[in-house]
């Protein structure tokens, strides 16, 4: 919490605050400081200058008590006899009057007559001689040391009446003197003399504490002198005076105690120092509450800011400052902003953008969600042929008739619990409650009524997949897997309504497999042709092959053309089939026309839808045009059965083949339910007799003289015959008999790869056709 | 008061040496009685007055003694004259003329003497008898100040407020000239002199301390 903003806040305060705080205790208490020294300092001024007055007062004195003396006329005659025990009598005796310390007396031109110090020197004399050169006016005194002692000297001349000696007299400066000017000064006062041998001698009225402490630092002395200054000794302001200006070896200092001031000081800095701590509390109080009411509405934002954050609606925030309104506005804007784009993403993601009905993500979800509480009937509807439909109406007409199912779908009766729409045509129905057959039934009815798109009326035919979910219940991904195995069925089997039954899943799983990697399968290049030559045994040379297609699949391996063939027919993508294999086969017509294989007639199937698609003609002939290929090197071979779903269609768009000029080959001839009538409509030029009958015909009689009839029946329309299926040299020859024209089978090989089968159709040729059979 | 520091002293009597100044003035010449006038003058060219002039012949018979009295009165607390020159063994008289008391004193080497609290003249004079200066005093009245010049020679005079001393009849021969004031810087002057000079006045500088002859103050406690 350090890093809150509140306690930023009251630290910032709070110390702004104690450094203007502690700026103005250091200035008070320093100006205080320098006021009370200055008041000291004057103080003691006037000490010093009442001491000097003290001073010059009592030399004044003792001059006026010596004057006297010195004109007793006794004093007078005892000089006068010249006797010098009576004169150092007459000096002890009149010095006692006056209460003098030593007594001297100097001839009048400056001689030692008397004294009542032993030992003085030249220079004392001197000294004392140069004291009778000021006295002119009265009288003046000098501070003269002797033997460790200051005294205060003072002469006047001896008269009688001229001048016949000087006598001076000292007074010592000892602690009474010193007490007698602290009376009058008011300061404590200390005298020091220094003698010649380096001897202090201190006379002093401070206490002996003082006094010592006084004693050890007199080196300050001189520095004193100069300035007053405090510590000597501790709790005085001190100042020193040398007391004759002619040595600096004896000293007055004056002091002046600083104890009173102390106290204020002490007094003073104690009262900040409440104040400080005092003002420090409150500032305290003050920041928190200030900041509290500054970072109250700020807390109050986080916490609105972190239950936006988990997604709440928090009440909007009263009285806040207009900044964090703007903000709290903002994230509740941003909020709304983020939970509409969540919806919008939760619907896109469960919803068909298309018809707004959920999608195969919601719908796993919806089942996965009820899970064990899941019954009722899952129904998987499926448009058949809506890629026709789509072909035929365009995108756009396709999407508004899926719209429009979808609208139809949820008000069919009974209402669906659910309804989901997986992908492209398949619509997942959920009824709680169950379903029977011939209520889906009737359902189903409702739902294939015309729509009108664009005032036209498109049918549409449904399949359904029913799974009972009581009897079948488990997981979503095997429900899903189940029912779309159930609509397969129906699919494949062109039922309408196929009800799931136990143990269809592993068939159907790989049926499922077939149809659903089918296209990825043509792309991958899983497909390849193979090609099965057709001999024209009346010349015995081959003239064409046959374009079959095959599939390897990565894991499945080989699969079966008949069976993937019919797996994309049932489920409406063997028109995809039939455009690659159009594709392969005439880019290999064109590779080998460049290897100089001209003239090979290459026949592909095409199934019975590709029958109905009139636009597949057109295609053709701009896939020819494309790799400008002559159209008759092209034949198409279709089923009867093909043929028989949709006569009308199918001939039409046969006739179309024909007037592009490709050959058009009925297969499997005899196996379907339509009458010879027929192919006298059909326009084709070649019929190719199924290998059920070629196969036992040099046994079975009956298979021999259908073939024969079919030969001549077909000669006699004018059509080319094709014998499949010929696995024997001898069957060769009789249908050579019987006027076949062309011959396909295993007894001249079996489908060859494109490479394979250029070097067999060059052999072939160039041998005659001979040597290469079997 | 006076200088006496000796240190001014010695300057000041090499001073007076190189400033004494003979001045000989033409004068008649007599055979045997030479009269004979001294001026005397400080070095601002002022008449010197109370100077003691004293001719000490070098002759023989020089050695007078008097026995003749003078008087040193006392008026107005005022000894008169100033300076009184006398040759020694003469007597002098102290009359008081003041009705105040005066008590005369001298502690001085050729004549130390007291005359005690006395009103009118003392019974007795005082006999001076060597020679020498005695300074005078009062023991009551401490301004009072007087001298004494005690001569070996009769042939000493006073100057006057002119500053000059006469004599007259003086046998011709050598003399030692000395002169004196109470003021005088340095030792007295002494000098050789022989008579007849071609000069009548004879003209010295001598250097004083010039001062206030003593005088007393005005009555009460005001004063010294």
């Amino acid at each position: 919490m350090l890093n809150s903003y509140r306690i930023r806040l009251v630290v910032a305060f709070v110390l702004v605050l104690m450094l203007v705080q502690l700026a103005t205790a250091v200035f008070v208490l320093d100006a205080a400081h320098r006021q009370q020294m200055l008041q000291q300092q004057r103080t003691l001024d006037v000490g010093i200058n009442v001491f000097r007055e003290v001073l010059a007062n009592r030399s004044l004195q003792l001059n006026n008590s010596l004057s006297v003396l010195s004109a007793d006329f006794g004093f007078k005659r005892a000089i006068a006899t010249g006797e010098s025990d009576t004169i150092l009598s007459v000096l002890e005796n009149h010095g006692s009057r006056i209460g003098a310390d030593a007594a001297i007396l100097l001839s009048p031109d400056g001689k030692l007559i008397s004294s009542s110090i032993a030992g003085l020197d030249k220079a004392d004399i001197d000294a004392l001689s140069e004291l009778t050169d000021s006295m002119n006016d009265g009288g003046a005194a000098r501070i003269l040391s002797f033997d460790n002692a200051s005294y205060q000297f003072v002469m006047q001349p001896v008269k009688a009446p001229t001048l016949i000696a000087w006598v001076g007299m000292g007074f010592v400066m000892d602690r009474q003197v010193a007490q007698q000017a602290k009376a009058i000064t008011g300061v404590e006062v200390s005298f020091i003399n220094k003698d010649s041998d380096g001897r202090f001698a201190l006379q002093s009225t401070l206490d002996a504490t003082s006094q010592s402490a006084l004693l050890s630092q007199l080196n300050r002395l001189p520095e004193l002198s100069r300035e007053a200054a405090e510590g000597f000794p501790a709790h005085y302001l001190s100042y020193a005076l040398e007391l004759d200006g002619k040595s600096a070896d004896q000293w007055v200092v004056l002091h002046l105690s600083n104890l009173k001031w102390e106290q204020n000081y002490e007094h003073l800095r104690n009262s900040m120092l409440s104040i400080f701590a005092g003002t420090l509390a409150l500032s305290l109080l003050v920041a928190a509450w200030l900041s509290g009411s500054l970072t109250r509405p700020v807390h109050t934002l986080v916490e609105f800011a972190r239950l936006i954050g988990q997604g709440q609606n928090p009440p909007p925030i009263k009285g806040a400052p207009a900044e964090l309104a703007v903000l709290a506005d903002t994230l509740t804007v941003m909020r709304d902003n983020i939970e509409a784009r969540e919806r919008d993403l939760i619907y896109q993601s469960t919803h068909d953008s298309l018809t707004g009905l959920a999608n195969r993500f919601a719908a796993k979800r919806t089942l996965q969600d009820a899970g064990d509480s899941l019954s009722g009937t899952l129904v998987l509807l499926d448009l058949k042929h809506f890629r026709h439909i789509n072909d035929m109406i365009g995108f756009a007409n396709a999407d508004s008739l899926l719209v429009m199912f979808a609208r139809r779908l949820e008000t069919i009766t009974p209402v669906p619990d659910f309804l989901a729409r997986l992908d492209g045509d398949a619509f997942l129905l959920l009824y709680n409650n169950g379903i029977t057959e011939t209520v889906l039934s009737d359902a189903i009815d409702q739902l294939e009524a015309p729509f009108s798109i664009q005032d036209s009326n498109i049918s549409i035919k449904i399949r359904a997949g029913m799974l009972s979910l009581t009897e079948h219940g488990g997981k979503v991904g095997v429900l899903l897997r189940r029912i779309e195995i159930a609509l397969m069925q129906a699919c494949l089997s062109d039922t309408r309504i196929v009800a799931y039954r136990t143990g269809e899943d592993e068939k159907y799983q790989r049926e499922l497999t077939i149809i659903n990697q089918l296209e990825r399968g043509l792309e991958q290049g899983q497909f390849h042709l193979v090609f099965q030559p057709k001999v024209d045994i009346q010349n015995n040379l081959c003239s064409g092959a046959e374009a079959l297609i095959r599939w390897d699949h990565p894991e499945l391996g080989p699969i079966r053309p008949d069976e993937f063939i019919m797996l994309a027919e049932h489920t409406g993508n063997i028109d995809l089939i039939s455009q690659w294999v159009l594709r392969q086969a005439m880019d290999q017509l064109v590779l080998w026309e460049d290897e100089g294989l001209v003239g090979l007639k290459l026949a592909v199937n095409l199934s019975a839808h590709d029958l109905v698609n009139e636009s597949l003609p057109g295609q053709i002939a701009e896939m020819l045009e494309a790799r400008e290929l002559a159209p008759d090197l092209l034949a198409i071979e279709v089923t009867e059965g093909a043929v028989m779903k949709d006569p009308m269609t199918a001939v039409s768009v046969l006739q179309k083949f024909r007037d592009l000029g490709l050959s058009i080959a009925i297969d499997d001839f005899g196996t379907g339910h339509s009458s010879l009538a027929y192919l006298k409509m059909l326009p084709v030029n070649e019929v190719k007799i199924d290998r059920s009958f070629i196969k036992d015909m040099l046994t079975n009689t009956h298979d021999a003289m259908i073939v024969e009839t079919s030969i001549a029946l077909t000669h006699s329309l004018g059509f080319s015959v094709t014998a499949e299926g010929v696995e024997e040299r001898q069957t060769i020859d009789v249908l050579r008999q019987q006027g076949c024209d062309l011959v396909q089978g295993y007894v001249y090989s079996r489908p060859l790869a494109a490479r394979d089968f250029y070097h067999w159709y060059v052999e072939f040729n160039q041998q005659g056709g001979v040597s290469s059979l079997t | 008061m006076q200088k006496t520091s000796s240190q001014k002293k010695k300057k000041a009597m090499s001073k007076s040496a190189g400033w004494i100044l003979l001045t000989l003035v033409m004068m008649p010449c007599f055979a045997s009685a030479i009269d004979l006038k001294l001026s005397i003058v400080a070095p601002d060219a002022l008449a010197v007055e109370d100077a003691v002039v004293e001719l000490l012949p070098l002759n023989a018979d020089a050695a007078v003694s008097s026995s003749g009295q003078k008087e040193m009165s006392q008026q107005d607390r005022t000894f008169i004259p100033f300076v009184l020159t006398v040759p020694k063994g003469t007597r002098v008289n102290f009359p008081n003329l003041d009705r105040t008391r005066h008590h005369v004193y001298s502690f001085s080497e050729p004549k130390p003497f007291e005359l005690k609290l006395y009103v009118g003249t003392p019974q007795e004079p005082v006999l001076f008898d060597k020679p020498g200066i005695v300074a005078l005093g009062c023991n009551i009245h401490d301004y009072m100040q007087a001298f004494i010049y005690v001569s070996d020679s009769s042939h000493a005079r006073v100057t006057d407020s002119e500053g000059q001393a006469s004599f007259t009849g003086l046998p011709a021969g050598n003399y030692r000239l000395r002169v004196w004031h109470p003021w005088q810087n340095g030792e007295l002057l002494e000098t050789a002199l022989t008579l007849p000079a071609e000069n009548r006045l004879l003209k010295y500088q001598i250097d004083i301390d010039r001062q206030q002859k003593p005088s007393a103050p005005p009555a009460g406690f005001g004063g010294l």
